[in-house]
Parts: structure tokens; C-alpha cells; sequence
């Protein structure tokens, strides 16, 4: 831990708040932060004007401004600082809104431990320097990014996520593709083919049959799909005698081919621990956990935190997407489960059983099927989160 | 009118504020009076909201008790405030004045609740 002093300006007229924070800061962090505190939005932007700050804590409801405006507000006048939200219980969907808009984090009062708050303040400002480096790298150089999806188990919906996340990448941009990194059944080919034609076609196990040294772009380039909409596929294997293992050392070769070949390449990997896992994430920009709001599921995805660090996965480039599923019996509020999984927040998918079924009838995808299905929306928007914001360029 | 099962204080947060005092009473005694003295000002505001009907402001001060109700554990309160803010978000204030009754006895409790704590 560095020695620097971080300053923080913190936004609330509540003056419980604004002392237990104080408070909690000073402690946790033995001196390494100094807060100035405003009481008003007023007050705020001409702090901010005044001197510079390594990051906001802002609540909403001032006495001069509530709501997204008191966000945007405070954004515009310092955008390149980082803020982090502080929330009541019951302005959560706010809150998640911020973060979509830019927000770096939001805390729910009364409910952060000094340790928690600590954390997500140091996190917030170094993903923020992170950004803004990338932003700069991205005017000038390569700007490709590998993201990893991988589900805190099996069946939270990742291959759906995967597949409208790269689709809504392949509308904007080129050389876009998913594979599907997985020993068994192809998700994928179920999805686009498997009502179309029984034929199977190429895929990972046409790939994972060559040596190491074989697998290069060129032959990857041989197994890719082309849907109509310009999203290349890698189909997992669907035949039986192409179930195994996958070999890490040829996981390694691929993700030197897919990373070459593709400028943004979105990875489908199976719930499992399992070296080729570890050889994918090593080649991932960031990672992104999906999971539902069961709390079994919750318990299970902030193991597989744990399990993605100790693969030297930085927990900066880990976020969770949490998938709203139907008929839920004891499900977990966002803030829990980001307190629970212990990373930051970068998309949350409502539940659309009907969209999705409809889409997959048809074999197509929910955000070409119905783009403004509010599910579809969500995935455009973490395509956009992922690639304008959130991670670093190789 | 009593029917509130929860305790008036939760003794979790309790904990929580003694962690992050870390053995600071000062601070514990602080927290208490800023809440004590901001709760009972805001107790007036709902009461003068409610006299001249503004629901905008009954629902921003209903707000700010509940936040701080949030960090010493007064769940009840909490709830209350709540239930309040989205009356007042309605615009139509039906109900406020039993609800701002119930907000008014029920902080009396945690007050004593917090001195409690203070004194053990």
C-alpha cells in the first residue's frame, strides 16, 4: 500500500452520515485519506472548482438538488474525477443508474464496514486512473479488448449474456468474436443451428484435435461461424468424441490466436476449475462474473472471486453482472451482492424469460430480435460499459 | 399502535458503530447527539410539511431521517420513514399525520434505546 494521501470530498447534509463516514475513513484507511466535507451541491461544485480531488462521495438528496441531477451535475463540473454514490435502501435503482452513467461505485448507507468502504474508495480511484490511461491509449493505439464470462455456476444464463453482449458489440464494431470455451455441447450451436440443420461444424474440437503449435490464427480462422451480423462464433464441440478435457497449453495457443484475430473477443467459460480456465483468464482484459441473486449462487460467485484472484486475476478487473431470474425463492438485493462478491457492479440483466425464448425460436439473438426489450437494453449497455469504460487495452 | 416486534435499536449496528469507533467513545457520543439533535429538528419540519401540506419537503425530510435512522440500527424508524417518503411521493399526504404520530413516539424509543447503549 502506498503512503499517498488520497483526498476525498465528501457530499451530504446529513450530519450522522457525514460523521460515521468520517469516521470510518480516518479508521480504516490509519491516515491515508483527508476529507473535506460539503453540505450542499453549491458548496460542492465550488470545492471542486477550488481544489483538486482524488474522489466524491456523493449522496443525492441535498438540499439543493436531488436526484441523477445532483450526479450529472457534480459530473460535468469535475469529470475526471471519480464518484461514488452513497444511497438510502430506497434509492437503490438510482444509484444503479449513476453506474451507468459513469458512476464509479455506490455504497448504501448504514450498511458499509469501515474495511468495505476503504476498498471500494481505493478501487474507485484506481479503476478511474486505469480508465483514464485507456482512454488516452485508445486515441492512439490498439484499443482490442478480451473479456472472460464466467458463471458463479452453471445455468445463471452467461451463454445468453455472452452471445447479445458480442452481438451488440458487432453492431458497432468490427472483427467481433465469441467463443464458447467449453469441453462439452456447444450452447452456441444449440442456439443458431441446431433447429436449422443437424450437420455439425467446425469448431474448438476440430481445434483441439491439431498439435500446439498448430493452432494459429489462421487455422482458428477456418473454424469461425460468420453470422449474418458480422459477430464471428468459435462453437464449443458437438460430438461425443470431442468431449474432454481442454489441454491448457492449446487453451494458451488459442487465446494467442483469438486475441489476434479478433479486436474484441468475448469468452464463454464454463463454471469450472480447471487449468484451461486458468490459461483463458491470464489472456483476459477483464472478467466478468455472472450471477443470480440466490444467495447460493452469490456465495458460489464470491468464491469464484477468490478462485480468479489466486489465478492473479487483479480484482479491478473483475465485475459482476447480476442476471434478475424468474421465480426466485430467497433472492438478495444488489448491494448485498456486491457487498457479498466483494467487485464492482457493471451491469444488471431484469429477467425476460419470453424475449429470450422468442429469440431463441427463431434463432436469433435478443438484441437484433427486440432491441427494446429492457433485457436487450441491459446487454447494449454493458457492451458499451465494457468497451468505452471499463477496461484497459492491450 | 404497539405492535412493532423489532427492538427500536438493532444491536448490529450497534456493533457496527462501536467497530468503526474502535474503542472511541467520543465518537459513539457524538453520533448519538448529531442524531438526537437532527432527528428532533427534523421531527419539526415533518410536523410544519404536514401543516402547509408540502408533500416535496415531507418526503426530503422523511428521507434525511431515514438515512441517519439507517447507521444507528432504528429499524422501525426506518421503515416508518419510508413508508412516509412514498405517501409523500404520491403527492396525496392520506395518512401522514397517523404515520408521522407513529415516527414521533417510535424515535422516542430509540432515543432511550441510544442511552441505553450509551450507558452499557
Amino acid at each position: 500500500m502506498d503512503a499517498k494521501t488520497y483526498k476525498i470530498l465528501l457530499v451530504e447534509d446529513n450530519n450522522v452520515d457525514a460523521r460515521v463516514i468520517t469516521e470510518a475513513l480516518s479508521k480504516a484507511g490509519e491516515g491515508c485519506f483527508s476529507v473535506t466535507r460539503a453540505e450542499r451541491l453549491s458548496e460542492a461544485l465550488e470545492r471542486l472548482r477550488a481544489e483538486t480531488f482524488d474522489l466524491v462521495l456523493l449522496d443525492f438528496m441535498l438540499p439543493d438538488s436531488e436526484g441523477l441531477s445532483t450526479f450529472s451535475t457534480v459530473r460535468q463540473q469535475a469529470a475526471s474525477v471519480p464518484i461514488v454514490a452513497l444511497t438510502g435502501m430506497s434509492d437503490e435503482s438510482i444509484a444503479i443508474e449513476a453506474v451507468r452513467l459513469g458512476a464509479q461505485d455506490f455504497l448504501v448507507k448504514g450498511q458499509v464496514q469501515p474495511k468495505e468502504l476503504k476498498r471500494a474508495v481505493q478501487y474507485a480511484i484506481e479503476r478511474h486512473k486505469v480508465q483514464s490511461t485507456q482512454l488516452k491509449l485508445a486515441q492512439g493505439g490498439k484499443t482490442g479488448k478480451t473479456i472472460g464470462f464466467i458463471g458463479a455456476r452453471g445455468g445463471v444464463g452467461t451463454t445468453t449474456a455472452v452471445l447479445n453482449i458480442a452481438a451488440a458489440l458487432a453492431q458497432k464494431h468490427k472483427e467481433v468474436i465469441a467463443a464458447e470455451l467449453t469441453p462439452f455441447y456447444s450452447a452456441f450451436y444449440d442456439h443458431f443451428f441446431y433447429k436449422k440443420s443437424r450437420t455439425t461444424l467446425s469448431s474448438l474440437g476440430t481445434l483441439m484435435k491439431l498439435n500446439r503449435e498448430k493452432i494459429t490464427q489462421w487455422e482458428l480462422e477456418r473454424c469461425l461461424i460468420q453470422l449474418p451480423s458480422g459477430l464471428s462464433l468459435l462453437l464449443g464441440p458437438q460430438r461425443l468424441e470431442e468431449f474432454q478435457e481442454l489441454d491448457p497449453e492449446k487453451t494458451d495457443a488459442l487465446m494467442q490466436a483469438l486475441c489476434a484475430l479478433g479486436r474484441y473477443v468475448i469468452l464463454d467459460l464454463p463454471s469450472q476449475v480447471s487449468a484451461a480456465n486458468q490459461a483463458a483468464v491470464k489472456h483476459c482484459d477483464f472478467v466478468v462474473l455472472a450471477v443470480d441473486r440466490a444467495p447460493s449462487c452469490v456465495m458460489a460467485g464470491n468464491l469464484m472471486v477468490d478462485l480468479l484472484v489466486s489465478w492473479e486475476v487483479i480484482p479491478m478487473r473483475i465485475g459482476v453482472m447480476v442476471v434478475n431470474r424468474q421465480s426466485m425463492p430467497i433472492s438478495m438485493d444488489i448491494a448485498e451482492v456486491l457487498a457479498t462478491v466483494g467487485c464492482q457492479l457493471v451491469g444488471v440483466v431484469p429477467s425476460a424469460t419470453d424475449a429470450c425464448s422468442e429469440a431463441h425460436r427463431r434463432g436469433a439473438l435478443m438484441v437484433s430480435n427486440d432491441p427494446q426489450d429492457p433485457a436487450s437494453g441491459a446487454f447494449i449497455g454493458i457492451a458499451d460499459r465494457l468497451m468505452t469504460e471499463q477496461i484497459v487495452g492491450r | 399502535m404497539q405492535e412493532d416486534r423489532k427492538p427500536a435499536v438493532d444491536g448490529a449496528a450497534i456493533a457496527r458503530l462501536r467497530e468503526i469507533a474502535d474503542g472511541d467513545l467520543t465518537f459513539l457520543k457524538e453520533v448519538f447527539g448529531a442524531y438526537q439533535t437532527d432527528t428532533a429538528k427534523r421531527l419539526v419540519d415533518l410536523r410544519s410539511a404536514l401543516a402547509t401540506g408540502d408533500a416535496k419537503g415531507m418526503r426530503r425530510t422523511a428521507h434525511t431521517i431515514q438515512g441517519s435512522s439507517l447507521n444507528v440500527g432504528a429499524e422501525n424508524l426506518t421503515t416508518y420513514c419510508r413508508q412516509l417518503e412514498r405517501i409523500a411521493e404520491s403527492g396525496k399526504l392520506d395518512g401522514a399525520a397517523e404515520l408521522i404520530a407513529r415516527i414521533e413516539q417510535e424515535s422516542k424509543r430509540v432515543e432511550a434505546a441510544l442511552s441505553g447503549f450509551m450507558q452499557g
